[in-house]
């Protein structure tokens, strides 16, 4: 049962990561756009 | 191209094909052929992925469409790190425990084998036109910048691969796929250093994106919405990118089998959901970093005289028509005009475009494609020409070795043992496989030879062509993780009513075709709750 809930964290963490990239990189694309306009 | 570009062409395609021969060792099976014994790790499985998607016209238009439309196109890429979250939560731990061989298996498992056989034919119809598609692609634009014949060319761009593809299954695909990924990366990047070192010395990195975007072209992110109101046939814009990306990433990455044929050669759930997430993570970075040099090539040019015309060849047939004169009196203008004079030669190239439209009628004007390329050929040094030559041949061949790879797994495994002979040895299955792999891979050069023109974009025709078909399967994918109420019946008629509904609103032009992909999928799920009420009231 810890073991499955270990898992569950260890890919919710991946998960967060990838979701917070692409949104930092969103945001960082929207700024670049603005600045060269 | 001189003997320089040639060694390094020649010996590039020769390495990466030895290469793949020498990998060629797996067992003869079809585990073994069709899933490289389930070994692989993560790295191998991202690369795979990658190598995948990534074709030649990737590559090749991508630089070309920023050069022209600017940076946009990436936000059609912001779906997919959301696609490989859901592919990790849903779809790869039931592909895993069902120890498939192909996607459509599942379907068997969920439904019944008619469902099965009709979505695995759906994708090997969209596939294998597909896959001719990417051979002719390239084929064409190296065949009109360097004046190769455009057949010989196809069979060179789509049959070389066959060798290694027909003799080591996945286990080549995946090892060639890493070996491709390297160069054609490492040759984009010598491609971008080098364009940085054309311009003069006092512009830098910074003043590049300056003047793409005094131009329009860092138009990165944009909204869809003009006047207030939003604008459905806008193809690029961030909604349409997360939201149609999204779904056809989740088709693509989920239920297309020369994407999901890599996945599962990964040697535990974990592996698999690591080659996926880190494509997450790379994908749109990369897809940026190689619409940038579109932007640097567009800066090149605001110092150097951009040609008139990017298509040589078309050029040469539009001169020997009656419009033969006057493309020469605006070719003798443009000469006279100077490097900075770019509103004039924004006049005379559009002029120029409208004549070769009226010099060749029913042949695409858009040059698009044409961009990167001719750039290399006038101003990249020799050497790094061939290896570029190179990069578009691997680009191509890494996603045509894995369809080819998918397309045999599904003729063998959801066609062949299924109805034609159930009782095959592993000796049998080794050798079918093989066959089918050749088949396919004789089917896509020849759609290639019978592509013809192709309208606007060619990574255009293949994205249209996908989103033809990856809605209504992805909607059978659907309802069968997730819609236990919809029944093997209901289902597939719905899915069959579906495919004919998307290609008539395609027919009617009032829509993009990113929003395809949501819309065969919607319309799966309503028609099959529609008919499985219908159904059950009538206990059929």
């Amino acid at each position: 049962m810890k073991k499955i809930k270990n898992e569950n964290r260890y890919w919710t963490y991946w998960y967060l990561i990838v979701l917070v990239f692409l949104l930092l990189q969103i945001l960082f694309y929207n700024y670049l756009t603005q600045l060269y306009q | 191209m001189g003997y320089r570009d040639w060694t390094v062409l020649i010996l590039t395609l020769v390495i990466v094909i030895l290469y793949g021969v020498y990998k060629s060792r797996s067992s003869k099976n079809l585990d073994g052929y069709f899933l490289s014994n389930r070994d692989m790790p993560w790295y191998l499985v991202l690369l795979g992925i990658m190598g995948t998607q990534a074709s030649a016209i990737t590559f090749l238009s991508a630089p070309g469409q920023a050069y022209t439309d600017g940076m946009r196109f990436v936000q059609y890429y912001f779906g997919l790190p959301l696609a490989m979250i859901i592919i990790c939560i849903v779809f790869v731990p039931v592909f895993s425990r069902l120890k498939i061989y192909t996607a459509y298996e599942f379907l068997e498992d969920r439904f019944d084998s008619k469902t099965r056989t009709y979505t695995s034919i759906l994708f090997q119809i969209s596939r294998g036109l597909s896959t001719g598609i990417s051979i002719y692609a390239p084929s064409l634009i190296l065949s009109s910048l360097l004046g190769w014949n455009i057949y010989y060319t196809n069979i060179i761009m789509g049959g070389m691969l066959i060798i290694y593809t027909v003799t080591g299954g996945a286990r080549a695909v995946a090892h060639t796929q890493k070996l491709q990924l390297v160069i054609v990366l490492a040759g984009m990047g010598l491609a971008a250093y080098t364009v940085m070192k054309l311009l003069p010395p006092d512009i830098g990195f910074s003043d590049t994106l300056s003047m793409g975007g005094k131009a329009g072209k860092m138009n990165i992110i944009t909204s869809g919405f003009e006047n207030g109101k939003f604008d459905w046939k806008d193809k690029y814009n961030i909604w349409s990118g997360l939201l149609g990306g999204l779904f056809l990433a989740l088709s693509y990455f989920g239920t297309d089998h020369s994407q999901v044929g890599r996945y599962l050669t990964a040697r535990s759930t974990k592996e698999s959901k690591l080659g996926l997430l880190m494509n997450g993570l790379v994908k749109v970075p990369m897809q940026f970093s190689i619409l940038l040099i579109g932007v640097m090539v567009f800066a090149f040019y605001h110092f150097h005289k951009a040609p008139v015309y990017f298509n040589d060849a078309q050029i040469e047939r539009a001169r020997v028509t009656v419009y033969g004169d006057d493309l020469a009196r605006l070719e003798n203008q443009y000469a006279l005009l100077s490097a900075d004079d770019h509103d004039a030669q924004k006049m005379i190239r559009s002029e120029f475009v409208s004549t070769i439209k009226k010099a060749l009628p029913g042949e695409d004007v858009n040059d698009t494609n044409y961009i990167f390329l001719k750039f290399v050929f006038d101003y990249l040094p020799s050497g790094l020409i061939g290896l570029l030559i190179a990069v578009i041949f691997l680009a191509a061949w890494g996603s045509i070795a894995a369809a080819l790879n998918s397309l045999a797994a599904c003729s063998v495994v959801d066609i062949h043992k299924k109805y034609i002979n159930k009782n095959m040895t592993d000796k049998d299955d080794f050798r079918v496989s093989r066959l089918y792999t050749l088949f396919w891979g004789v089917f896509c050069i020849l759609v290639a030879q019978f592509a013809g023109n192709l309208g606007n974009s060619l990574i255009e025709t293949v994205n249209i062509l996908g989103s033809l078909f990856y809605g209504v399967i992805l909607g059978i994918f659907l309802v069968a993780f997730w819609l236990k109420y919809i029944k093997a019946n209901a289902l597939f008629y719905s899915a069959i009513v579906s495919e004919v509904l998307i290609f008539i609103v395609y027919k009617a032009d009032i829509i993009s075709f990113l929003w395809l992909n949501i819309l065969g999928c919607v319309f799966v799920i309503i028609i099959g709750f529609v008919l499985q009420r219908i159904f059950k009231q009538v206990n059929l």
